[in-house]
């Protein structure tokens, strides 16, 4: 080729080239760890039981619902991922599902009960509410604006928009370097975890054990197995008391869009009007609510004492969600700053119980009437001696689940 | 329709030039190529609401008659006209845009109110009210002859320009419209035209996607965060300085690309920016920031309110109008208006320690001293309000207090300031380092505009790695945006 116009071709030839790279790359990625298919189809089977663990095409709200329809779940728990360590275990002698994650705000959980609502209906729904549900920083359009388009299906177009935007965050480049470097492609997708022997669907299944196991909760794989990767407890310093949290409390950082910690008061009365209309919604199905207020690590709790803003408005949140309780006769868990004899190290990052946390809180639960009545509390109460027979070394419940 | 966006950069740009090259080599008559390419910017603008490209036809239509009725008839006949003509570009920009702040001056809320809030402000008014001012002023003025309609519609809906400039004059375009075809079908169009036409493109985006996004996610933080409560002194000051740089790339960019994009269809349009943070005064900014804005407040506003020619009071006077109007022309709110103030008053400081004749500043200390003048004065601008403005002021002049974070916990010992924890541990170093290399950039590379000598079109036409790694930047910049659902260009909303 002649060197006098050089530019034009090699112009052309890099849109193809660099256009194949990019799609073909993605394209590739996406096909090796099983998410480039309507990745619901091949991970809603129970046979064998499969470890979901998607992390381009996290489709959530789909993958549930086809759960969902396809196990009839008595109990449901919905929420995002500080209720995802409620395990099927815990509420014995139900049919279970652990919802969390396909609704992560109150404007999604609306929209994702009534989308149960309409295909089944389970006898009791917990709510593990979120303050930053109530924070300004933190965008619900769809509570703010009462409109919500979730997609009940699995879309091509945004598992292509999640990828490339997955492929920008830095989280998700490192995991494929490290992966890329170790030269484990390929190595572990007919491999079960190593946890609960469950075939991997997914990225995070295939590369680290991390995924929903069939009853819905979340398996943290990699931090089971205790390798934190430098994301959670280390980066947060939760040893230095939570050092890394400081970050985000940081009026600066707070302030700004998608921080959890951005606060107000008083409470946004769109997002209060929401959560009265996901415990009318309930009820005008007949289904009874619990709305809990999750655990946070004590020496997190401390922390928020520090910033007088982020103490008052906790405790804006808690108030709140009682009151509704109260009007609506539901009934109410605030284990916010109630973690019993569980510390810090009970929490992976602060925010998120383990296992035994979430135990702890079952049992809380089923001691309220509306679950005494349809749990086996005997069995619960075997399973927690069984567990604390097991102390705190490494990895517990999902073996006995196994 | 966005230049940063899929639909744009996929869609319609591939589409429009793929159809304009056939057309232009197939030999049809040039009038045909420019309404293709009038056509093709209406499509363009209708993108945005058919109710914008409405008003937008009403505009073109109006002033078309008048510019054709302004050159005939008794002088004060054609001074009515003009001034008709005027007001009616300036009442449908004061309607659209100026209608509510000021009714909000008046004070009160009034039914107006209501049915003025009722219309969004039309894309790009702000830029096609002053060329179309401009050019009734010139042919007013028997600069320029009325144009023929099709010639007048190419000159206002040229899309690389028509949302938000560069702000050009009859002589930028008209002497070029009918050269369009010729220019295509010459065999030095790729030399001359496509190769740094692609070439500005690449750069621009690459300025947008990369760069001014990126600086907006240090900026927006720390603005959006003094609508709360002051920020600490670092805070601000990275704050501040990355939306120096934000605000820089992001309409530059924008400029690079229009210029570019006017490359590939045979037009060249003026440059808007010259290095503008290289500026060694508040004058050599303003021949350098927005340098088709500065020329229109130039020759139609500073030099017939008189310019310098009525006395050096007189001058300054004229200056602060230009600057204030040029302020406001940016934004319907008071944060504008001392923006555009705080120029004044520089420019005209600037103009009267040039009268003193003292030693000249050496010209890297002149160039750090603007740069944090500048960056000081765009405070009011990317303000929401008068209070943000104050509170972040104090901010960066410690007038909230001076705590460091940890990074700078040297200088808070030599210095004996404190040092808290309680503030971001590293994003003060990684906002520190991000202006270093805003700073590099801006600094020591060459602008864009060197591609558009003969030596760098040369060297660009002949390199095959250029061509590479210009559509590797295009492909990653579309990946990108596609994910990240870039933000719309700053002065989109002017």
């Amino acid at each position: 080729m002649s060197k006098r116009r050089a530019f034009i071709p090699w112009f052309l030839a890099g849109l193809v080239v660099w256009g194949l790279l990019v799609v073909g790359s993605f394209a590739a990625l996406l096909a090796m760890v099983d998410e480039w298919r309507p990745i619901t189809a091949s991970a809603l089977t129970d046979d064998p039981p499969k470890l979901w663990g998607p992390l381009f095409g996290q489709q959530y709200f789909a993958y549930r619902l086809g759960r969902i329809d396809r196990t009839e779940p008595e109990i449901v728990v919905l929420g995002s991922s500080r209720g995802s360590q409620f395990r099927a275990e815990m509420f014995p002698g139900t049919r279970f599902y652990n919802a969390s994650l396909a609704a992560t705000s109150l404007g999604d959980s609306i929209a994702f009960l009534e989308a149960i609502l309409r295909a089944r209906r389970p006898r009791i729904v917990i709510l593990p509410i979120d303050t930053w549900w109530f924070s300004p920083t933190w965008a619900d359009p769809c509570a703010d604006a009462g409109d919500c388009t979730i997609p009940h299906e699995f879309s091509l177009d945004q598992l292509v928009a999640a990828t490339t935007r997955s492929m920008q965050s830095s989280f998700v480049l490192y995991q494929v370097m490290f992966v890329l470097s170790e030269g484990k492609w390929l190595a572990l997708r007919a491999v079960p975890d190593p946890i609960g022997g469950r075939m991997p669907v997914g990225f995070l299944a295939q590369q680290g054990a991390d995924g929903f196991r069939p009853d819905g909760s979340y398996q943290y794989g990699r931090m089971a197995l205790g390798d934190y990767g430098g994301v959670t407890r280390d980066r947060l310093r939760f040893t230095e008391g939570y050092a890394g949290f400081i970050d985000r409390l940081d009026p600066v950082a707070a302030a700004s869009s998608g921080n959890r910690f951005g606060t107000v008061s008083p409470l946004p009365p769109a997002r209060v009007a929401a959560l009265e209309r996901f415990v009318e919604i309930c009820h005008q199905h007949d289904a009874k609510v619990v709305l809990v207020l999750p655990p946070f690590a004590p020496g997190f709790m401390k922390l928020i004492e520090r910033y007088p803003q982020q103490a008052a408005f906790f405790s804006d949140v808690a108030t709140m969600v009682k009151a509704v309780a109260q009007r609506h006769q539901v009934d109410v868990l605030d284990a916010m700053r109630s973690t019993g004899d569980l510390g810090d190290e009970h929490f992976y990052d602060g925010m998120h119980g383990d296992e035994r946390v979430h135990l702890a809180l079952a049992r809380k639960l089923v001691a309220l009437p509306v679950l005494a009545a349809v749990v086996d509390r005997d069995a619960l109460a075997t399973l927690a001696r069984t567990a604390a027979g097991r102390g705190d070394a490494g990895i517990w419940l999902h073996l006995i689940a196994r | 329709m966005s230049f940063s966006s899929v639909v744009f950069l996929v869609f319609f740009l591939p589409i429009t030039f793929s159809l304009f090259l056939v057309l232009a080599r197939a030999g049809v008559p040039g009038k045909v190529v420019v309404s293709f390419i009038a056509l093709a910017s209406l499509v363009f603008y209708a993108w945005a609401g058919f109710v914008f490209l409405l008003i937008f036809l009403v505009s073109i239509v109006t002033n078309y008659i008048l510019a054709r009725e302004l050159v005939d008839g008794a002088p004060s006949r054609r001074r009515i006209l003009l001034c008709a003509g005027i007001a009616f570009n300036l009442g449908l920009l004061g309607y659209f845009k100026y209608a509510t702040f000021f009714l909000d001056v008046i004070g009160g809320s009034s039914p107006a109110h209501t049915v003025v809030a009722k219309f969004a402000l039309p894309v790009g008014i702000s830029f096609y009210t002053f060329q179309k001012i401009a050019y009734l002023v010139d042919v007013a003025r028997g600069e320029v002859k009325p144009k023929p309609l099709l010639d007048y519609l190419f000159f206002v809906t040229f899309f690389p320009q028509l949302v938000a400039g560069p702000i050009v004059r009859h002589d930028d375009i008209f002497p070029q419209i009918d050269r369009i075809a010729w220019r295509v079908r010459r065999r030095r169009y790729a030399a001359v035209f496509l190769v740094p036409g692609l070439a500005l493109l690449t750069v621009g985006l690459a300025k947008k996607v990369l760069l001014a996004d990126s600086f907006a996610f240090l900026a927006d933080p720390a603005f959006t965060a003094a609508a709360e409560k002051p920020l600490t002194l670092v805070s601000s000051w990275i704050g501040l300085l990355a939306y120096s740089f934000q605000i820089y790339f992001d309409f530059s960019g924008y400029s690079d690309i229009a210029l570019g994009l006017a490359l590939l269809f045979g037009v060249r349009l003026p440059a808007n920016f010259n290095s503008p943070y290289r500026a060694t005064s508040i004058i050599d900014f303003w021949r350098r920031w927005h340098m088709t804005l500065s020329r229109f407040l130039r020759d139609y506003l500073y030099v017939p309110l008189g310019g310098n020619r009525l006395g050096t009071s007189r001058r300054y006077v004229n200056l602060m109008i230009t600057m204030l109007i040029g302020g406001l022309w940016h934004g319907a709110s008071w944060n504008f208006v001392i923006w555009g103030g705080l120029h004044g008053v520089l420019l005209s400081i600037n103009h009267g320690v040039r009268n003193l004749r003292l030693p000249d500043v050496p010209r890297p200390l002149a160039a750090v001293i603007v740069f944090l003048t500048v960056s000081l004065a765009w405070v009011p601008f990317r303000a929401s309000d008068l209070h943000i403005t104050v509170t972040y002021y104090r901010s960066l002049f410690g007038l909230e207090g001076i705590v460091l974070p940890p990074f700078l916990a040297p200088i808070g010992a030599l210095t004996g300031l404190m040092t808290s924890s309680d503030l971001p541990s590293f994003s003060g170093l990684r906002g520190a380092l991000a202006i270093a290399g805003g700073l590099f950039i801006v600094w020591t590379l060459p602008n864009s505009l060197v591609l558009l000598t003969a030596q760098w079109r040369r060297r660009l036409v002949s390199s095959r790695a250029a061509g590479f790694l210009s559509a590797g930047i295009i492909v990653i910049c579309v990946a990108l945006i596609y994910g990240r659902q870039s933000t719309p260009f700053i002065y989109f909303q002017f």
